[in-house]
């Protein structure tokens, strides 16, 4: 590691603390240290598409067939509104190296608009998929045309892990919007916390990116399946 | 590995000095997002286009594997990009390759349940409830889904 003189390092980070050698360290260890959470984060999510793995490949037409009642036009549509917000929130993070407070608070909240807009689709995905008995449990299938000819067990698999995967996602978004509000927060009342010290913006930013790199993965799989030939 | 500094020196430049590499320019995070753009609208495409099979893998494989393949190159540019992982120490590098390593490594489960038809287990052949043979599966029996015919089904085996 390079030595770094520390003279002005009270106005462009966060206090440097006694554990580590230099700020860099310091830093390093912030990153890595969320990176450990994201990557326990992927053997979460990972399980659940290792499942998903197994009994698309095992029911494949029924699955595609049960699919088929997805909307894909809201699919597309939350996938724009994820990676623009993904695209604002690194921005934040550039805004906040450059201290830039203004351009920070303003990339912060559009990303916030954003992750209400993708509940509230969300949400309204949701509804039509429980008019339609499409939730598993005891009425699941209960209207067959919604089904478009799937076997109705394979079918509750499929929306059964529709529901685990992008519910738990959409909890993962909850979370996001508590902590992306309460950064935002922090930046309009001018703590030091964030002011001086990009690394909480740049950590919530990571989180942030992390929920959008799930999306890019559960929107083909759950809404683009091709049709088995 | 000595990484570049994180002084005031070079945020007053407006992160065109030289020493602030470590902050990605608007320009090329815009160009990253319009790529992902992109690519989304090319994962749609390639969905309802029936890929012609490449040799010995049949052509729905091959539709799966072009969707991966474009949705790991996404992932891939906002790990590296908007992530900042091309800016990060060797060690988070290091760090975040092993997490995903260990998730594609995972997938090699599916070489258990794929082989489970070729081994027949006691007591664990087909059969209904009530008539002694245990299942996990759904109480319809054949299920509808299964094509008749299909080697499970001959051996009087039911899938696990």
């Amino acid at each position: 590691m390079a030595a770094i003189a520390h003279d002005h390092a009270h106005d462009d980070h966060g206090a440097l603390h006694h554990q580590f050698e230099n700020i860099e360290q310091q830093n390093d260890s912030y990153i890595v240290g969320m990176w450990t959470f994201l990557v326990t984060e992927v053997m979460f999510f990972g399980a659940l598409f290792f499942i998903y793995t197994l009994y698309r490949s095992m029911y494949q037409m029924d699955w595609y067939l049960a699919h088929e009642e997805l909307d894909v036009t809201l699919g597309g549509v939350n996938t724009v509104i994820l990676l623009i917000s993904s695209w604002t929130v690194a921005m934040a993070v550039r805004f906040a190296q450059l201290k830039n407070r203004k351009m920070v608070i303003l990339n912060l909240v559009v990303t916030l608009g954003c992750a209400f807009m993708f509940l509230v689709i969300k949400a309204f995905e949701y509804a039509a998929k429980f008019e339609h008995h499409l939730l598993p449990g005891p009425t699941f299938g209960s209207v067959p045309s919604h089904l478009n000819g799937a076997n109705s067990n394979y079918a509750q698999l499929f929306y059964g892990l529709y529901f685990g995967m992008t519910g738990l996602h959409a909890v993962h978004i909850l979370v996001g919007i508590l902590v992306i509000s309460a950064l935002t927060y922090l930046w309009i009342r001018k703590a030091d916390s964030v002011m001086k010290d990009y690394i909480p913006t740049e950590l919530v930013g990571l989180y942030w990116h992390f929920v959008d790199l799930v999306w890019i993965f559960l929107f083909p799989l759950m809404y683009l399946m091709p049709k088995p030939h | 590995m000595a990484t570049t500094p994180l002084s005031s020196k070079t945020h007053g430049a407006g992160g065109h000095d030289d020493h602030s590499s470590h902050i990605s320019s608007s320009g090329l995070l815009f160009v990253i997002l319009v790529l992902l753009m992109v690519l989304m609208l090319v994962t749609i495409w390639a969905s309802y286009i029936d890929l012609p099979s490449i040799g010995p893998i049949p052509g729905i494989v091959v539709n799966n594997l072009v969707a991966l393949a474009i949705a790991t190159f996404k992932a891939t540019l906002v790990i590296w990009f908007f992530m900042g992982v091309r800016f990060a120490s060797s060690l988070a590098k290091i760090w975040v390759a092993a997490g995903f390593l260990v998730l594609f490594l995972m997938f090699g489960i599916m070489g258990d349940y794929g082989t489970r038809k070729f081994e027949p287990v006691q007591g664990w052949e087909v059969g209904t409830p009530v008539d002694g043979g245990e299942t996990a599966l759904p109480r319809t029996w054949p299920p509808e889904g299964r094509t008749p015919g299909s080697p499970a089904i001959e051996q009087n085996l039911r899938p696990r």
